[in-house]
């Protein structure tokens, strides 16, 4: 059991620290070797279309939203689609629109589908309203490099990838559950996004940026194809692997801003992804635990006896100081606020306590909020509707 | 006005073969086709039954291409679905071990038990497309009126005891059914001669046309003729044959260098590995536009991903949409409504002899990768009887050269003029008329039948 328990906290860290460097390695902003000689012609560049479903005011939305019309990059277009005209986004967007009329924007009112993904609802009429030859799908709360787009579709260009996903930077704490949220991003999303592409070839794709071949789209029947499931960008990132089609990141971080997160949002949050993740791939769902040693240390106590305490503070220590390197090197934005310094600790500890009760929810329930409903979901996160909406709709074995 | 329903239409989710057949009827009923045993019909308790009963079928269905394990799941397959030989001719009525475990399914494990009760606000007459419900229906005779009928649609051209009720003579079930041999069989297996039909698989309707023009058939045929014999040695024995029944003057001798294939990769994905070896030996007459390639994936989309994955090994992704289709969705009917506007430019059908060889009838000529399950095996026999189906000369990895001289000598349009003319074709029409009026007639002219 001792060995067990140890082999267990071993493997945790080990994983854990090859997240921190991994993240480190392919920190944001980094010099990429020969990016500048990728493109010599302006020409070269395909047309983009860059797609934003928004849903709500989303923390520096409109800061955010500014961010895409400084674009380094030569021929875009944007396109925004909402639930309705009166919705609250709709004038921070027009605002922004009218900042700057010579960049190609449109407006969609898709309105809200009962029984489709809502973001796939949304992304449906945008691909059809959309010329580019590439679609940029990103989300409200993303706030991009002038370099960002230029960067992407240099890895489309040379890597010939149908697909480019990106970490996620989250930024802009201003609580002390935003910083929970921005470092559980940065730390174990992004790790993860980073550490799975590079070792296993295995695409962990966020949505938040997606880059992707329209003409390849096209041929699994658009966004549609992704409609009745909940978990839309790792599918679509899975669906093109399996379709053949060559997918790839060059670590172009795309920042995710959460400035008024609390506790609670945070919780409701994790809670959705874990109850995904749980449906999308079990084992790995499972494996996750290792990414806690706080709470492996603990578990371990009534095992192992009191004398083992050394444990938990061992654990909590080793967790905080791996954090606090990927914060220190990474968020270059919250690093400069001194109360998070102060809390961090603090924040690690109580975050995976959290995260542990989050771990626990897809065990008890399948069911998940989003977007003001609460939406059922099967395996590989297959939107479960009431039996009245689908009389016709297939079932996979 | 809105037209009065002329019958529920039930049909499983057990592949594709039961929903196709239910397909063309479905303007039958304003409610639709109701698919039992999925997610909106039968008791959650039943659901568990037929998902445990669709996973075996696709899984037996898919590994039957495996080395070792493959080839016993198939031989399961054979033993469960065993027909016997028809010759020489005998009783076969004695109830078999499918027809007592059904029983049993039944009975016990209570298998559609609440199909009545969503049939119970009218009387309206039910057609199955599959045996369980309609023996079940009969078994249940309690809950439902003692003069509602009770069809069943035969997706097959020879079948196993297990579609007729133990006791057939005493069955109320009328059978719709496609061929000759399958009211033979169903005649030594006890059913009554005055409850079967010989109507024809249903057709869909807007590959047809109308009941007594066929106009749709006929232009589709005449152009699929045109495209299959660029050398004109079909049309010097036919000619005469072709004006006759296709009520044409002349016939145009302006002939196409290029002519499309379709290719049903079937409900379980059982030919997905086939369609890679079509896609290598296609390829460069594709990249040509000399053959285009429709690949029909079916509803699954582990069978699209996978075929776009041998599309992508054989550098073919950018012919997407030019010469190579993919025939996909994952509702059900709208593939079928897919599947159908492609079918009319289709001039070669590659599948197994599963239920789609019946679209023999429509002057198509069928190339028959195997058959799973002896039911397969008389499809492929009943389509070289009637000279509607060829077996592949070669490997699939020689198509391309196989392909061409079955064209050039005229054998794929003989195939597909012989499955206009000897295949039935109204079955759609005949099931309405019988609905309707109660009448049926069997006809033999070619455009009757």
């Amino acid at each position: 059991m001792y060995i067990a328990i140890l082999i267990l906290l071993g493997l945790s860290g080990f994983y854990l620290s090859l997240l921190t460097v991994m993240t480190l390695v392919y920190r944001p902003k980094r010099e990429k070797p020969g990016l500048s000689n990728v493109f010599l012609k302006q020409s070269d560049y395909p047309w983009v279309s860059i797609l934003k479903p928004v849903k709500g005011v989303d923390d520096g939305l409109e800061a955010n939203l500014e961010s895409f019309y400084h674009l380094d990059y030569p021929v875009y277009e944007i396109l925004f689609a909402v639930d309705s005209w009166q919705d609250r986004e709709v004038e921070i967007i027009r605002r922004v629109v009218d900042r700057h009329p010579k960049i190609y924007t449109r407006i969609l009112a898709t309105g809200h589908h009962p029984t489709e993904n809502p973001k796939i609802h949304k992304l449906s009429f945008l691909e059809n309203e959309s010329r580019g030859r590439l679609l940029w799908v990103t989300d409200a709360n993303v706030r991009v490099e002038p370099d960002t787009l230029r960067r992407l579709v240099a890895e489309y260009k040379t890597s010939e990838a149908k697909f480019i996903f990106s970490p996620i930077l989250g930024a802009g704490s201003n609580t002390f559950a935003s910083l929970m949220e921005n470092t559980s991003l940065n730390f174990f999303t992004s790790g993860n996004v980073i550490t799975l592409w590079k070792i296993f070839s295995k695409p962990v794709v966020v949505g938040k940026s997606m880059l992707i071949d329209r003409a390849a789209l096209k041929t699994l029947g658009g966004f549609k194809y992704f409609k009745d499931y909940l978990a839309e960008d790792y599918l679509i990132g899975k669906s093109f692997m399996e379709s053949g089609f060559r997918v790839s990141t060059d670590y172009t971080w795309v920042t995710n801003i959460n400035q008024r997160v609390t506790i609670k949002s945070f919780y409701k949050r994790m809670a959705r992804w874990a109850r995904l993740r749980y449906q999308l791939h079990r084992p790995a769902y499972l494996s996750e635990i290792l990414l806690n040693p706080i709470f492996l240390a603990l578990a371990s106590l009534p095992l192992l006896g009191a004398s083992f305490w050394w444990l938990i503070p061992l654990a909590a220590g080793f967790k905080i100081l791996l954090e606090y390197l990927n914060f220190v090197v990474i968020n270059a934005q919250d690093r400069g606020r001194w109360q998070n310094h102060l809390l961090f600790p603090l924040m690690v500890v109580t975050r995976d306590l959290i995260l542990l009760a989050v771990y626990l929810t897809p065990f008890f329930s399948s069911t998940v909020d989003w977007r003001g409903g609460r939406i059922k979901v099967g395996k590989n996160s297959l939107i479960c509707h009431k039996p009245s909406f689908e009389p016709l709709s297939y079932e996979e074995a | 006005m809105k037209k009065p329903d002329l019958a529920h239409i039930i049909a499983v989710h057990m592949g594709l073969g039961h929903l196709r057949a239910a397909y063309p009827l479905r303007n039958f009923s304003s409610k639709s086709i109701i698919i039992w045993g999925s997610r909106n019909y039968a008791a959650p308790g039943e659901k568990k039954y037929w998902r445990l009963i669709r996973k075996t079928y696709y899984f037996l269905s898919r590994v039957g291409s495996l080395p070792i394990f493959g080839r016993l799941a198939l031989k399961v397959i054979m033993a469960i679905q065993r027909i016997p030989p028809y010759y020489p001719k005998k009783d076969l009525s004695r109830p078999n071990l499918a027809v007592r475990f059904l029983k049993i399914l039944i009975k016990r494990a209570r298998l559609c038990r609440t199909l009545p009760d969503y049939l119970a606000s009218d009387n309206l007459p039910v057609i199955n497309t599959f045996y369980a419900t309609a023996i079940s229906l009969e078994s249940l005779k309690e809950k439902i009126p003692s003069h509602r009928e009770n069809f069943l649609i035969i997706c097959d051209a020879d079948i196993n005891r297990v579609w007729v009720p133990e006791d057939p003579g005493a069955s109320s079930i009328k059978y719709l059914v496609p061929c000759t041999q399958v009211r033979n069989r169903l005649l030594t297996y006890g059913v009554r001669p005055e409850n079967i039909f010989l109507t024809g698989f249903p057709l869909p309707v807007e590959n047809v046309g109308t009941e007594t023009g066929l106009e749709v058939l006929k232009i589709d045929l005449l152009a699929r003729l045109l495209r299959l014999d660029p050398s004109g040695k079909f049309f010097a024995y036919h000619r005469y044959s072709v004006c006759h029944w296709l009520g044409r003057k002349t016939i145009p001798e302006h002939r196409e260098n290029h002519f499309t294939v379709m290719f049903a990769i079937g409900g379980a994905g059982a030919q997905t590995e086939l369609a890679r070896r079509i896609l290598k030996s296609l390829g460069p007459l594709i990249r040509t536009g000399r053959v285009r390639l429709l690949l029909s994936c079916g509803v699954q989309r582990r069978v699209l991903e996978k075929t776009l994955k041998f599309i992508n090994q054989q550098g073919l992704w950018e012919e997407i949409g030019r010469n190579i289709h993919l025939i996909f969705s994952d509702n059900v009917f709208e593939y079928f409504e897919l599947f159908n506007r492609w079918l009319k430019q289709t001039d070669v059908l590659w599948t197994k002899p599963s239920e789609l060889s019946f679209y023999c009838g429509l002057g198509l000529p069928i190339i028959m990768a195997d058959p799973i399950g002896p039911q397969e095996e008389l499809n492929k026999r009943w389509l070289m009887e009637i000279h509607a189906g060829l077996v592949p000369p070669g490997p699939p990895e020689y198509c391309q050269e196989w392909l061409l001289d079955l064209r050039e000598n005229g054998r794929l349009a003989e195939a597909a003029w012989d499955g206009f003319l000897k295949a039935r074709k109204l079955g759609t029409f005949k099931i309405k008329k019988l609905l309707e009026t109660g009448e049926y007639s069997e006809e033999i002219s070619p455009l009757k039948q």
